[in-house]
């Protein structure tokens, strides 16, 4: 009963409110103000704004890698000898240290014994007795040979990617097949092994330091990113 | 046609009278009728008995307005038809507004049996007058004609769960207005 009491009562409401609720005119939709608008911003310098902000974003790295830390200051994991800063020769060859610490697959394999001569500015120089020495495997994934020059010392430059540069004696030819040596180095160029000039006498191997961050990019190739420069005499 | 001339009309006893009152008002008193009903063959049959009901009340009354004065009749047989339904269970559907008054007050009155209508109704035309505009519209749309939320929320330009949650504050302002009367527990 009390149902029907409140709706018959709710039905006996004043006309005044029936035909109110008929005619009634809501307000129109408040228009929220956007975001642009409730932080009070001109679109156009929200969208400056916005581009600035993604420009230094993608900038900042560039710039880090460019002018506060240059790529070769860059440490590698495999490298884990070579310096983060080389600021002097003995900091950027730590690893040689003597006879055959340097350059891992040479240590790793029996191609024969490497030995430390000097430190010249980044410039490591090894010997490599071939009487001990049967084989040297050198890896030079990714790296191809783009020219080829002489370099007025009776040496042959051979540039590579990534500015590493083989200088090699007049007499040897990297990727010729003349080479009277029991000694076999292997060239793998382009992932191919299409060179395996022999070697007579000693050879002295000649390492620029300075190219390890920017060839090392594989797992690999530690050996590669550590040859930026040698020398076979 | 203007109400007068249509009550003119049924004064004449012309039955142009239902014609003119069927084109102006047919189509608030079926809203009604279905908004309560739910049934659309129902709710022609209440409009229908509306005409009736105002051609046998017309004369002698002079209603004026004319559309409230026609909008109760079809409310209030809108209203027996649902009692008779629904003791009947002829229609399972349930009319939610009327539900949520009846939940919000009913079970509850001090003076139970003893309060009539009139008392009632006076009371919710006090708290009706005590509504700001919108808030008096909300809850005329809501429980005198029975829109749906959805439809209230629309008219308002609000979402569904804002108009429910506002109905929901206007029953409770109802129910202390009720309880501040007296009339409550």
């Amino acid at each position: 009963m009390n149902a029907n009491l409140i709706h018959q009562a709710m039905t006996d409401i004043d006309d005044e409110f029936i035909v109110e609720a008929e005619r009634y005119v809501p307000a129109p939709q408040k228009q929220r103000p956007n975001l642009l608008s409730r932080l009070k911003m001109h679109p156009i310098r929200w969208v400056s704004t916005v581009v600035s902000c993604l420009l230094i974003i993608c900038l900042l790295p560039t710039l880090y890698f460019t002018v506060v830390k240059t790529p070769n200051d860059a440490p590698t994991e495999n490298t884990p000898t070579s310096p983060s800063t080389p600021s002097t020769p003995e900091e950027q060859s730590p690893s040689v240290n003597g006879s055959v610490l340097f350059v891992g697959d040479y240590a790793e394999t029996p191609q024969g014994r490497v030995k430390y001569l000097s430190n010249d500015n980044g410039i490591v120089t090894l010997e490599i007795d071939r009487t001990e020495a049967s084989e040297l495997n050198w890896r030079l994934e990714g790296l191809p040979i783009l020219d080829k020059y002489p370099d007025g010392n009776g040496n042959t430059v051979y540039e590579t990617v990534g500015g590493v540069k083989l200088v090699v004696s007049s007499d040897i030819e990297i990727g010729g097949d003349s080479f009277p040596a029991s000694l076999v180095v292997k060239f793998n160029v382009d992932g191919d092994n299409n060179y395996s000039p022999n070697l007579t006498g000693k050879f002295l191997l000649t390492v620029d330091y300075s190219f390890i961050a920017k060839a090392c990019e594989q797992t690999d190739c530690y050996l590669v990113s550590q040859l930026g420069k040698f020398a076979l005499t | 046609m203007g109400d007068n001339q249509i009550v003119e009309l049924f004064f004449a006893r012309s039955e142009q009278a239902i014609a003119e009152l069927s084109v102006k008002y047919g189509a608030i008193c079926y809203r009604i009728a279905s908004n309560i009903l739910h049934e659309s063959a129902d709710a022609e049959e209440v409009v229908n008995d509306t005409y009736l009901g105002v051609w046998n009340s017309v004369p002698p009354t002079r209603p004026n307005p004319l559309k409230s004065y026609v909008c109760k009749i079809a409310r209030n047989l809108s209203l027996k038809r649902y009692r008779f339904n629904s003791a009947k269970k002829r229609n399972g559907a349930r009319n939610l507004p009327l539900e949520e008054l009846e939940n919000s007050l009913s079970s509850k009155f001090t003076v139970e049996g003893q309060l009539e209508v009139d008392v009632l109704t006076k009371l919710l035309n006090d708290f009706l007058r005590g509504l700001d505009g919108e808030s008096r519209v909300m809850f005329v749309r809501r429980y005198w004609y029975c829109d749906s939320v959805q439809d209230v929320a629309e008219f308002f330009h609000v979402s569904p769960h804002t108009m429910t949650v506002r109905l929901a504050r206007l029953r409770k302002r109802l129910k202390k207005f009720l309880k501040e009367e007296g009339v409550l527990i």
